[in-house]
């Protein structure tokens, strides 16, 4: 007589299937090594922690879905930034529009351990650029990171020129912002 | 306020940031997408589903009704539910196509407009046709009960002119129902989308001169 397998011992099974596909753990390495560019987009674009949960799944998801079609011929912190500022921007709906940045500095950075002064800039700053518009959120993000202006541009889709004007603007806005702490 | 500065607390604060788990990542994979384009998706099978409820529904009514006009109608209105399948099948390949997300901003912005204006089309001039037929099946099933006479003299009595304004006001609300609904779903994220493109394509600045790198 066969063996008889329950439907719970079946879902172990496709389960411990799939945890051991090997493009699945490259791609879960992958994320893991660069989650801290996903966490980025999606503390700039949620708004609280179901939010961003909500952001986190959607853009990892489709980071997967595209994962077979990736051949390398960029960066892949340049293609996780693509899909991931594609979702967040264009591809998904937020629960809510408004954030409160100050809240949101202080719920999911530890900001308290840092001296003071430090504290109070990186608020500011979090909550300066909160305030710009998602496409210059967009822009000023990639900036901040270091990313070159070139690749900002096929990012985005627009011209390095048009990368370089406007994130001078960006940046002269954001000290105003900060200076009056807005 | 140096740009080095800017970087450096930017730094700072990115590096406090709380971590994902292997365990966060794999439920994140496991999980369901809430896009745009997912949604739609569903919305269209929950439509499919609906069809064909109401096709057993009908063909139910057909089967345990007498043979007459009414059966006849019903009948009809199956056929015309048979090429329904016709729009599904349209819609459907809308939305397997669009593999959007892989491309740049700008394209991905302006891709997702144009698709979700072309699938609301095709909602939009599919519900009005389908309005038009019921509307006009509902005015043939008063004919069939009825015969050219009596129909005339129904449509002059009272009673017939309460039930063409209600009908028509019925068929026409109906169709402000299904406008206002579409606009609900789909119109303000459309909207949202071209404020978006428009912001990405020109520079507010220096009026309305195109920015883009294709």
């Amino acid at each position: 007589m066969g063996a008889v397998i329950n439907p719970g011992s079946w879902r172990l099974l496709i389960k411990s299937k799939r945890l051991t596909d090997p493009r699945e753990q490259t791609f879960i390495d992958v994320i893991k090594s660069n989650q801290g560019l996903i966490q980025k987009v999606c503390f700039l674009y949620a708004s609280d922690a179901d939010e961003r949960k909500d952001l986190f799944q959607e853009i990892v998801l489709q980071l997967w879905r595209s994962y077979s079609s990736f051949r390398g011929d960029s960066k892949i912190s340049t293609w996780i930034y693509r899909i991931a500022l594609n979702v967040a921007i264009s591809g998904w709906r937020k629960r809510s529009r408004r954030v409160q940045p100050e809240a949101l500095v202080e719920k999911h950075y530890n900001v308290h351990e840092l001296p003071d002064e430090k504290e109070e800039s990186i608020q500011n700053l979090y909550t300066a650029i909160r305030n710009l518009s998602d496409i210059e959120r967009a822009l000023m993000m990639l900036y901040l990171e270091d990313v070159p202006y070139e690749e900002i541009a096929t990012t985005l889709g627009i011209t390095q020129n048009n990368v370089r004007v406007r994130v001078n603007r960006i940046k002269e806005k954001l000290k105003g912002m900060m200076r009056y702490g807005k | 306020m140096e740009n080095e500065e800017l970087k450096k607390w930017w730094a700072e604060a990115s590096a406090q940031g709380a971590d994902w788990s292997e365990r966060d990542i794999e439920e994140a994979l496991r999980g369901k997408s809430k896009s745009v384009i997912d949604r739609m998706k569903k919305s269209l099978w929950l439509e499919i589903g609906l069809v064909q409820l109401s096709m057993v529904a009908l063909a139910w009514i057909a089967y345990s009704t007498d043979p007459g006009p009414i059966q006849w109608l019903i009948l009809l209105m199956l056929l015309c539910y048979l090429s329904i399948g016709v729009y599904f099948s349209v819609k459907m390949r809308m939305l397997v196509r669009f593999d959007f997300y892989r491309t740049d901003l700008h394209t991905n912005l302006r891709d997702l407009i144009a698709n979700m204006e072309a699938f609301l089309r095709v909602y939009r001039i599919s519900y009005r046709w389908s309005f038009g037929v019921f509307y006009a099946l509902g005015l043939f099933t008063v004919y069939l009960e009825r015969g050219s006479e009596k129909t005339l003299e129904f449509i002059s009595s009272f009673q017939g002119i309460v039930f063409l304004v209600g009908f028509t006001s019925a068929v026409v609300a109906g169709l402000a129902l299904e406008r206002w609904y579409l606009n609900r779903l789909y119109g303000k994220h459309i909207a949202n989308l071209r404020l978006l493109l428009n912001e990405l394509a020109f520079d507010n600045e220096s009026g309305s001169e195109p920015w883009l790198a294709k």
